[in-house]
């Protein structure tokens, strides 16, 4: 059963895969490049799954994981935060945050899909 | 109890004795005699009592110059024999007084003739078996002076046994103007944080476990940020004695490490993207063979793409950092609790915010650039402290899973979200902002909110994975009670000066040069100078002498003795700076002077101007020497000088006037000792009895 997922990076050679791979998965998939455009499409898309970078230009995503938990006007879907850092602190940051998983870059995208299902099978 | 000269008490007594003696011999023929025989014996008597009170007065005189030329010159001579046996060997006794004491005389001084001889050839013997050590003592400290750190030896008390230039240059500063043997170092440093350091020495010493030194950071009060190695100093026994602190401007590493950790972001973050890129691409190819050609052109250009891009930041870093990578600096391990107390302490040295902590969490090691960290975080401190009412600070501490969470809170404040997160992001003038450097310590930071919604800041660091064993003690036993830690109070015991020998006492000895000897009339101070006693031991290159702009003319009588001229005290310093700079050279040593009422008399009155009051006991070589000498006239300075054997140069500058008293107090030290005065108190005593002693003659 299909999925909606939001996939928040501005790398587009990382995209490209993640798309591919969640459409074969039977997800529903909308891209964004940036945090302001996650937000907007927050509201229109209302995502089962935001596949989340952490570092993007201007607004982070942990600025957008925050705004995500604490806003009541958005809608509060389940979290994967994508990381080039794979700092175990940012772990940390992102459970303590309200990130339902961490996936770190370079990931194998069996990992990924693994990651995907488990959180969306939780909600 | 006022002293009596013997000779002239004798005399008396001789005197009177006669007198008695002819009224007995009066009384018994006057009482033998008829009327007549009365009044011619009348007549006679007049004439014989004329002589007799004549010849009793002789005889008192004749006594009296006995016993000044016999009696006197034998305690004299006794006197010489201790100096000669005491302070000054080349003393010989006057060998052309009395004739009775003349042989003796010759006796004496052919005696301190041999020992003379004996004690060169003593001297040259110890001097030979000396002069390897004092080589060895010789490199070390040229060593230690050209030491490009700074390295300061303690005792215990944090009383300063060694020092080096570069410790003083970093050390010294307009507020704390000396660096000195004997004096505290922790005019300088934090004591707190110097006695915790030892706190964890003593530790690991105790678990008979290999000394780590200690590391710190201190911003001391000359500005400079030092970066402080601490290692122990034991003796043969493993008993703590004392610390050798090491210090760097820690300012300094900075650039180097600001390149290195770009160096690291460039490497890790850049590169992760684009082997996510590629992995996932090949991943794709291969797992979905299925693809279409269009699908599959895509991520071979992903792969393309980001294959080149790596290549080209390879290049790029290898080019850019090679340097860089020489000198690759490592964070430290701390102590969060360390930490804390170290930013507590900054940002209540900067009496921006009182701050309190909440400790969840005991002994847990961060490795961290507590410099950088203590600064950036003190700042904020500061700064929410300026822009909102913040009245307190709480500083947490907590542990998580592999890291030390560090809340910086403020209760009822209007601290808001956005000045957390600007102060986050937000870099000062100097240094990067928050967020980088919690980066570069592979933590986080962001704002978080409390149950009632309160924004606060919060840092993840990564715990220490070498933790040292001594931790797990600490955590078991909680924080005890150091009983060693009395042994930093042992030598300033209130009221104790007394019971102290004179030779474990620090001393100032000073001298200064007036206008004149009238200082109710107007006559100024125009230099002082002044050395310090330590252990027994002339301080020399430890000296303070400073001219003073007296704002008056220099009399031409004074200028006679003193040779200071107008021109040169033309822009030195009034005695308004110069006695509080004074002041502070003192501390708490006992003042030593020659004729020191005269020059106190000068300080006192400049006690209101100046705000400086030397309040202390003094002791004077004036009087010290009327104590050993009660009898001989040597109380000039040059006299005392030449009886104790102290070759007289520089006089009548202030500073060659201070040396030589230094000289003649330290010589007198031993004198006094074989009178039995050893303790502060009792030499202080009998200086205030030969004082009013001299008042009464």
């Amino acid at each position: 059963m299909g999925s909606r997922v939001l996939i928040v990076d501005d790398e587009p050679n990382i995209v490209i895969s993640v798309e591919f791979l969640m459409r074969q998965e039977g997800h529903e998939v909308e891209m964004a490049t940036d945090g302001e455009g996650a937000l907007e499409l927050l509201a229109s898309f209302d995502p089962d799954l935001v596949l989340l970078d952490v570092m993007m230009p201007k607004m982070s995503g942990f600025d957008v994981l925050q705004r995500i938990r604490t806003d009541p006007d958005l809608p509060n879907p389940a979290v994967i935060m994508l990381t080039a850092r794979g700092r175990e602190v940012e772990v940390e940051k992102g459970k303590a945050l309200g990130a339902d998983a961490y996936v770190t870059k370079p990931f194998a995208t069996q990992d990924l899909v693994t990651a995907v299902r488990d959180v969306l099978a939780a909600r | 109890m006022s002293r009596h000269r013997p000779g002239s008490v004798l005399a008396g007594v001789g005197a009177v004795a006669t007198a008695v003696g002819y009224v007995i011999a009066v009384g018994i023929v006057w009482s033998a005699l008829d009327a007549a025989g009365r009044e011619s014996f009348t007549d006679v008597l007049d004439r014989v009592v004329a002589i007799g009170v004549g010849l009793t007065l002789l005889g008192g005189v004749i006594a009296g110059w006995f016993f000044r030329s016999f009696m006197l010159a034998t305690r004299r001579m006794a006197e010489e024999v201790d100096l000669i046996a005491t302070v000054n060997p080349a003393h010989r006794v006057d060998a052309n007084g009395p004739a009775l004491l003349r042989g003796l005389g010759r006796s004496v001084n052919r005696l301190a003739e041999r020992l003379w001889v004996s004690l060169g050839e003593q001297e040259t013997a110890v001097a030979a078996g000396r002069s390897a050590v004092e080589q060895e003592k010789e490199r070390l400290s040229a060593i230690v002076s050209n030491l490009a750190q700074g390295v300061v030896v303690c005792n215990l008390d944090g009383q300063i046994l060694l020092y080096n230039g570069e410790a003083s240059r970093l050390l010294v500063s307009q507020d704390v103007d000396y660096i000195g043997l004997g004096r505290s170092v922790f005019v300088f440093l934090d004591r707190n944080v110097v006695l915790n350091a030892l706190h964890h020495l003593q530790l690991q010493a105790e678990r008979a476990a290999g000394l780590r030194p200690q590391r710190f950071i201190a911003t001391i009060p000359s500005g400079y940020v030092l970066r402080m190695t601490m290692a122990a100093v034991r003796d043969a026994g493993g008993v703590f004695t004392g610390f050798v602190l090491t210090m760097e401007d820690a300012t300094k590493e900075r650039a180097a490490r600001d390149r290195r950790d770009q160096l690291f972001h460039s490497i890790t973050q850049d590169t992760r993207g684009s082997v996510a890129g590629i992995r996932a691409a090949i991943e794709m190819i291969r797992g979905y063979p299925d693809m279409s050609q269009e699908e599959r052109g895509k991520f071979r250009s992903v792969i393309a793409d980001e294959a080149e891009r790596l290549s080209a930041r390879v290049d790029e870093v290898s080019s850019d950092h090679t340097e860089t990578l020489e000198s690759a600096w490592e964070l430290e391990d701390m102590l969060a609790d360390d930490l804390i107390l170290a930013l507590t302490n900054r940002i209540e040295d900067a009496a921006a915010i009182a701050t309190s902590t909440d400790m969840k969490a005991e002994s847990v090691w961060v490795k961290v650039d507590a410099l950088a960290l203590v600064d950036r975080l003190g700042a904020i401190a500061e700064q929410m402290a300026d822009q909102t009412a913040a009245t307190g600070l709480v500083i947490g501490l907590q542990e998580s899973g592999r890291f030390a969470v560090l809340d910086m809170s403020w209760p009822d404040s209007q601290v808001t979200e956005l000045a957390i997160s600007t102060s986050i992001r937000e870099a000062p003038h100097s240094g990067g902002d928050l967020a980088s450097l919690i980066d570069r310590h592979d933590g986080e930071v962001w704002c978080e909110f409390g149950p009632d919604g309160g924004p606060f800041l919060r840092v993840l660091l990564p715990k220490s994975t070498a933790v040292p064993a001594l931790a797990v003690r600490v955590l078991a036993e909680g924080r005890p009670e150091y009983h060693d830690f009395d042994l930093f109070e042992r030598r300033d015991p209130a009221g104790a000066l007394d019971d102290r020998p004179l030779r474990e006492l620090v001393f100032t000895v000073f001298d200064t040069e007036t206008t004149g000897l009238d200082p109710d009339g107007g006559d100024e101070i125009i230099s002082v100078g002044a050395v310090r006693i330590l252990n027994g031991k002339l301080l020399r290159f430890e000296a303070f002498d400073q001219l003073v702009d007296p704002r008056r003319s220099i009399p031409a009588d004074s200028y006679a003795i003193h040779k200071i001229s107008a021109e040169m005290l033309s822009g030195q310093h009034t005695i308004d700076v110069v006695l509080p700079r004074f002041s502070r050279f003192v501390g708490d040593t006992v003042l030593v002077g020659h004729n020191v009422a005269f020059d106190l008399k000068f300080l006192q009155l400049k006690e209101e101007a100046t705000g400086v009051a030397f309040t202390k006991p003094v002791l004077d070589t004036l009087l010290l020497a009327a104590i050993v000498y009660p009898d001989a006239d040597v109380h000039s300075l040059e006299a005392l000088a030449r009886l104790l054997g102290v070759p007289v140069t520089g006089r009548h500058t202030s500073l060659g006037d201070a040396l030589v008293t230094a000289e003649l107090f330290l010589r007198l030290i031993p004198l006094l000792e074989t009178r039995g005065l050893e303790t502060f108190g009792q030499v202080h005593k009998a200086e205030k009895e030969t004082f009013y002693a001299r008042l009464e003659y």
